[in-house]
């Protein structure tokens, strides 16, 4: 379940909505979030798409995603601490 | 690619081909200091790539490889990425470490020093902007 009460799971039964990723990133704060890409900038970089699932863990994530050949992954969030790779 | 916005860190969502028919994308960190570009295990493994799963010791992956980082040594399973595309530009057969990244850093995918260096890179930290061109 979606920690945003106001918005249907992506694994629900309802025909996901098509959504900018400022959007997505609003929606779905401080999660996993995997979408089919519905529109691209100049840059070919991903502007909009459809939320197939989501997860604050990465790894539950990707065993939603079985079914999708063809996804984008990403992060909605922050990292809370300052990072260092 | 020209004007390409990053948020704090410089990313951008890069779309990866493996041995199978599936397709990944990822918004990827870009980061010059990583000798090798970095996928986790499971997206490694679901692209086609069976040896990223082999966590056995005593008979590791052929293409296992030792590296050094901020946690001292470690090993992973070195794979050519089939294909890695980036907007319009593609590059073909790319080194990915086979790695998990901790998830709290808010990034599974690392484009190192194997592929950037295919490339002109221009960071313009003061507007958050990046130029990519392939060389």
């Amino acid at each position: 379940m979606s920690s945003a009460s106001s918005v249907p799971s992506a694994g629900e039964q309802t025909e996901p909505a098509d959504l900018t990723l400022s959007e997505i990133r609003k929606r779905y704060k401080d999660q996993w979030v995997a979408i089919i890409v519905t529109g691209r900038d100049k840059n070919l970089q991903p502007s909009k798409g459809k939320v197939v699932a989501e997860d604050i863990d990465r790894y539950m994530l990707r065993q939603k995603l079985t079914k999708y050949p063809d996804v984008c992954i990403f992060y909605t969030g922050e990292p809370v601490y300052p990072l260092l790779l | 690619m020209s004007g390409h916005v990053f948020g704090k860190f410089p990313t951008i969502f890069v779309r990866l081909r493996g041995r199978g028919s599936g397709v990944r994308e990822f918004n990827a960190l870009l980061d010059p200091g990583v000798e090798y570009c970095i996928i986790p295990k499971v997206d490694a493994y679901s692209l086609g790539y069976s040896e990223a799963a082999n966590d056995d010791a005593v008979s590791p992956a052929n293409n296992t490889i030792t590296f050094a980082s901020y946690d001292g040594y470690g090993k992973a399973a070195l794979i050519e990425m089939a294909e890695v595309e980036i907007g319009t530009m593609s590059f073909k057969n790319v080194g990915f470490l086979c790695f998990d990244i901790p998830q709290v850093t808010g990034f599974d995918v690392v484009l190192g020093r194997d592929l950037l260096q295919l490339m002109k890179l221009e960071f313009d930290y003061s507007v958050s902007q990046l130029r990519m061109e392939k060389i």
